[in-house]
């Protein structure tokens, strides 16, 4: 009787991987095919297009890197006379204020908003709100304090913004310190499979493109109309994606944004900041899967896609499920086994990689030009080992919360070390 | 049924033995000597920049020409003042 029923189980499960294989089959395929193809068109008039836009630049304790972003700010192209800066000092103690302070008091368009600890220190969404509440462009934008963009980033993206279905815009971002060690070398691949690859193919398939809570922003009336970030969900950048899907407008992504970040540089900050992706991702599942399914504004293939853009960080979790039945049935014995003897492996393998496999990443760098960097992606089936754990913690703490309805969210932020200051040439 | 745990570990160890020399051995290689160009360079220069060069240029000459035009139009006036004086 167990085995039976856990020969359904694992059926199940064999399907939902070869689901992701599928769909990640179709992304590498469809950005391959794309790649010899001239990009569409950028509308005549987004070059004269040139909206009020307000920066939000949330800050907590970022001594290290925030001056670096906010001398390159006062570098944009974009004219400063339809700018606004707005760092929000996030109950900082270190020289966060100071720093800001003295950009502030050089260049007219950049403000500082300081939180004590009073209000201050709740998480991003809560500073993204208190520096919303005071921000007057047309369009929102948001770089987080490690972040490095190219000098012309916000005609590109707000050039987007000149159709009136576009809510919101991502750009792509690129790891700075990669060199720096093992983890930024593969949070780098990482970050190639996801921009380079699984972004792109979304937005070339007409799917539901992720805004990524950097490097991206928002049209301003339509974030009042959705009141803002929602601070009780951990990943507030998701939550935002499918409210604005939801709300029938569309989130284009323009690759060709480029911002450098500086990656985690050590396994516990890595693991901290998969943990709240990986809870707050398993909040949006609870609060949009449904609305995903019965809303008149997605179609079909939207509706698949976001299903599956919310369930990502159960994956591994199912895969570790997979694997533990399945060694279970070989060791009974199971003809099970024998009969999906072709689907085992290449389910495993689709799985496998942190949510963009192997053969992703190893397209995305093929396309950026990268010669050997493809040599270390083999190392990425660590982190996906890795993620195992912080995917099951994620899982049990959403779940304990949702029985005991009370959903405590504890904001860990990432440190910065402002190690890939001497990356950036001068 | 697996019969023989012998082979089955054999199998295994065997099986491992070759990931690593086939799966990690590149990686390794490739950690200990890094020959690859390194990050993606992000370019700033884009046609948008030249072309708003380009078009202060442009301004720059038209408001030159209005000043050219402007100023002949004035030495004409006073010519002709001039002439009527003489008048």
């Amino acid at each position: 009787m167990i085995s039976e029923v856990l020969e359904i189980f694992f059926t199940f499960l064999i399907a939902i991987m070869m689901a992701y294989l599928v769909r990640h089959y179709i992304f590498t395929i469809t950005v391959l095919r794309g790649a010899n193809k001239d990009k569409k068109p950028v509308a005549i008039d987004a070059s004269t297009f040139e909206p009020t836009v307000t920066i939000l630049i949330p800050a907590h304790n970022e001594e290290k890197v925030i001056g670096r972003l906010l001398q390159r700010i006062t570098e944009l192209t974009y004219p400063k006379d339809k700018l606004q800066v707005i760092v929000i000092n996030d109950a900082s103690s270190d020289q966060t204020g100071e720093i800001a302070d003295d950009y502030k008091n050089k260049y007219p368009f950049i403000e500082v908003l300081n939180r004590d600890k009073n209000n201050g220190g709740k998480g991003k969404a809560s500073a993204m709100n208190d520096g919303f509440s005071k921000s007057s462009g047309e369009i929102v934008l948001c770089f987080d304090a490690d972040y490095y963009p190219q000098i012309d980033i916000v005609e590109k993206l707000t050039g987007e913004f000149i159709d009136p279905k576009v809510g919101a815009v991502q750009g792509r971002v690129v790891v700075l310190n990669e060199p720096q060690n093992i983890i930024t070398r593969l949070v780098a691949l990482e970050r190639i499979g996801g921009y380079r690859v699984d972004q792109e193919a979304r937005d070339d398939l007409g799917l539901i493109v992720q805004f990524g809570g950097t490097v991206g922003g928002f049209r301003s009336s339509l974030l009042k109309n959705l009141h803002g970030w929602d601070e009780s969900v951990l990943a507030e950048d998701t939550d935002l994606t499918f409210r604005i899907y939801l709300a029938d407008y569309r989130i284009p992504y323009r690759i060709d944004a480029e911002c450098y970040e500086e990656a985690v540089d050590n396994w516990k900050a890595y693991r901290q900041q998969r943990y709240r992706w990986a809870k707050g991702h398993m909040q949006c599942f609870f609060k949009h899967s449904w609305n995903v399914l019965k809303t008149k504004n997605l179609n079909v293939k939207e509706k698949i896609d976001g299903l599956l853009l919310l369930n990502v960080y159960f994956v591994p979790i199912l895969a570790l499920l997979s694997m533990l039945i399945g060694f279970y049935l070989i060791l009974s014995g199971s003809q099970l086994i024998t009969t999906l003897w072709f689907f085992i492996p290449i389910s495993v393998y689709s799985s496998v990689g942190n949510f963009a496999p192997f053969f992703e990443v190893g397209v995305g760098m093929y396309l950026d030009g990268r010669k050997r960097a493809q040599w270390l992606i083999p190392l990425l089936i660590f982190t996906f080992f890795y993620n195992i754990p912080i995917c099951l913690k994620a899982f049990f703490d959403v779940t304990a919360s949702k029985i005991m309805r009370r959903d405590k969210n504890v904001w860990v932020k990432t440190s910065h070390s402002g190690s890939g200051n001497c990356y950036i040439a001068n | 049924m697996i019969q023989d745990s012998g082979s089955l570990i054999a199998s295994l160890a065997a099986t491992i033995a070759i990931v690593i020399v086939l799966f990690f051995l590149p990686a390794l290689i490739e950690l200990r000597k890094p020959k690859d160009a390194g990050p993606r360079l992000i370019k700033d220069v884009t046609m948008k920049i030249r072309l708003g060069s380009l078009k202060v240029i442009i301004t720059d000459m038209e408001e030159e020409q209005k000043f050219i035009y402007q100023k002949t139009i004035n030495t004409a006036d006073c010519l002709c003042a001039l002439l009527d004086l003489e008048v």
